[in-house]
């Protein structure tokens, strides 16, 4: 063992007791903060016009309303028959330390149809890149690239599995993360890639919309850290600096299976994502599952009363013997991740591959002293 | 309607494969259910002598979930995934192989291939890979054969003949091979005799 535990655990202990400690000021600002939701919830308009003045020149991420009744708690309701459609992806980056820079994506993909027609569906397939099938070649090949392609490709394969099941019925699609992939503006990807990417994502999103009211869609954040709604509640004069985040505050809001109003997402960021995709203006709520408070991230055309409930529905009946988690997102990620032995085995696939062409394999002294480990 | 799952080999040596379905099956081939697998270099029959469902992952136990009131069909259709995590496997003792268009009560020169499809065989198969008993031997000498898949055998390779007569004779005959070969052990033969019938 080289983490040397008695070492760790007195640490450890310290950083748990200063957690309590800002837990009970955490608990003390909640009351003010949910006194300044209800009074928000008296008058949107008025509210989010505070909201948006102070979001004047802030990088912070804010929350407008949506929804009536943003301070109630909304129970879920019974499931509906649907096709549930989950996409999940695992990458291996390229490696320096080998001969040619290539990468690989996994895609899973999942289909689970409850009281509706199809087979049930749990598969994953491969992208390996540089290529034209990845869509991205030799420039910036970094992880950042890699990372958002992968995104993009989860977002494009959920496109056309929904698109193929809504013949049967209705379709909620979940993501895992959130809707508009977070690189899409990175100035770390290249700019011509980023710019396929975008359009990818806009036509993935716009396939997605073309399936109307039989589709509901989730961009899944478990456990989530965003303050939007935190923040916004500061903007109306809330003692809410001690808010760390939106779970924390609806936490003791929502029974579970609960979920908050929708909200609309307002940031820098979201602003720039709007530019390029101003059709799908990015809203959300928060859902309790178990002891989690997640954040379930949705377009505006996706709102609609019937598809924002098929959804919640889902989630929650999803949850129920997942341990807090929706199925169909976990059998994705099962069916995505790339373990580390079959990284090991790429990676010497690739060398092989390489030697066999006459590319000399330079391997490393920190590669071989890893493989061989030998005192 | 649909197709059955096909059952694929998976692991061969000469003297066992085993086999699985790519998901969980609640109607697979049965114990003592001769087989026949056609692809490769000889055609390569056995006797079924064990069945086993479970997850593909051992690492992800089932569950037991499901409401007091709900069948295991009623869970499964209320959890649509739960099938395709699990696994359906057989091991299949081989019994004889197809050569010069005969069957051949012995080992085949090589294990089957892997992937390859596994199918019930059809009565004519059975009544000839069966006749006068001698592929008992190749079967009770496979450690996966205990009295139970041998009776079993006997049993279902009776249903292969179209009548009392024909079965009568094939019981005589396998019984008189089966005293051969257990001479040594008169109450294992008295079980799978028992067993048979």
């Amino acid at each position: 063992m080289t983490l040397r535990m008695e070492l760790v655990l007195p640490k450890l202990e310290r950083v748990v007791r200063q957690q309590r400690e800002r837990l009970e000021e955490l608990r003390a600002a909640l009351g003010g903060a949910r006194r300044a939701l209800a009074k928000w919830a008296e008058d949107p308009s008025a509210g989010d016009a505070v909201i948006e003045g102070a979001m004047a020149g802030s990088s912070q991420p804010y929350a407008l309303s949506f929804e009536p009744r943003l301070d109630e708690a909304r129970p879920a309701p019974p499931p509906a028959p649907a096709t549930v459609v989950a996409t999940d992806g695992s990458s291996i980056v390229p490696d320096r330390f080998l001969p040619i820079p290539c990468f690989v994506v996994n895609i899973g993909r999942v289909a689970l149809p409850y009281g509706v027609d199809g087979e049930p569906l749990l598969d994953s397939y491969p992208v390996v890149g540089p290529s034209e099938e990845a869509g991205v070649g030799h420039e910036g090949l970094g992880g950042r690239t890699i990372g958002l392609l992968r995104d993009v490709l989860e977002l494009e394969a959920a496109a056309e599995l929904a698109a193929a099941r809504a013949r049967h019925g209705p379709v909620v699609v979940l993501l895992d993360g959130t809707l508009i992939p977070w690189d899409l503006d990175s100035v770390e990807v290249e700019p011509r890639v980023r710019e396929v990417l975008r359009e990818r994502t806009k036509s993935a999103l716009e396939r997605l919309r073309s399936l109307g009211e039989h589709l509901s869609l989730g961009a899944y954040v478990s456990a989530s850290q965003s303050s939007d709604v935190a923040n916004s509640l500061r903007a109306l004069g809330a003692h809410a600096g001690e808010l760390w985040s939106d779970g924390a505050l609806f936490a003791g809001m929502l029974a579970p299976g609960d979920r908050t109003a929708l909200f609309r997402a307002r940031s820098e960021r979201t602003r720039r994502a709007e530019e390029y995709f101003p059709e799908h203006e990015v809203c959300f709520f928060y859902v309790r599952v178990d002891d989690d408070v997640a954040r379930v991230e949705l377009p505006r055309w996706a709102a609609a009363e019937g598809s924002l409930e098929r959804l919640h529905a889902a989630l929650i009946s999803q949850a129920e013997h997942c341990g807090g988690y929706p199925r169909a997102l976990q059998e994705a990620h099962e069916q995505a991740v790339i373990t580390a032995r079959e990284r090991e085995l790429f990676a010497r696939i690739l060398e092989s591959e390489s030697g066999q062409l006459g590319m000399r394999v330079l391997l490393a002294g920190k590669r071989r002293s890893k493989r061989r480990r030998a005192v | 309607m649909n197709e059955p799952e096909p059952l694929r080999v998976v692991a061969a040596t000469l003297r066992h494969f085993d086999c699985s379905y790519s998901k969980y099956v609640e109607n697979p081939v049965e114990l003592g259910q001769v087989v026949v697998v056609r692809e490769g270099d000889s055609v390569v029959y056995g006797v079924v002598a064990e069945l086993e469902s479970g997850p593909e992952d051992p690492t992800r136990p089932l569950q037991p979930i499901g409401r007091a009131e709900e069948s295991a069909a009623d869970v499964m259709r209320a959890h649509p995934h739960i099938r395709q995590l699990l696994r359906t496997r057989v091991r299949v003792i081989t019994c004889g192989h197809g050569e010069d268009g005969a069957i051949r009560p012995y080992l085949p020169p090589v294990p089957p291939p892997l992937l390859a499809r596994v199918e019930p065989a059809s009565e004519e198969e059975v009544r000839e890979l069966v006749a006068g008993g001698h592929f008992l031997a190749q079967l009770l000498a496979a450690p996966d054969c205990d009295d139970a898949v041998a009776g079993a055998a006997l049993r279902r390779a009776m249903r292969a003949f179209h009548t009392a007569e024909q079965a009568h004779a094939f019981a005589v005959e396998a019984g008189k091979e089966l005293a051969r070969i257990l001479r040594a052990e008169p109450a294992r033969l008295t079980t799978i005799l028992r067993a048979a019938t």
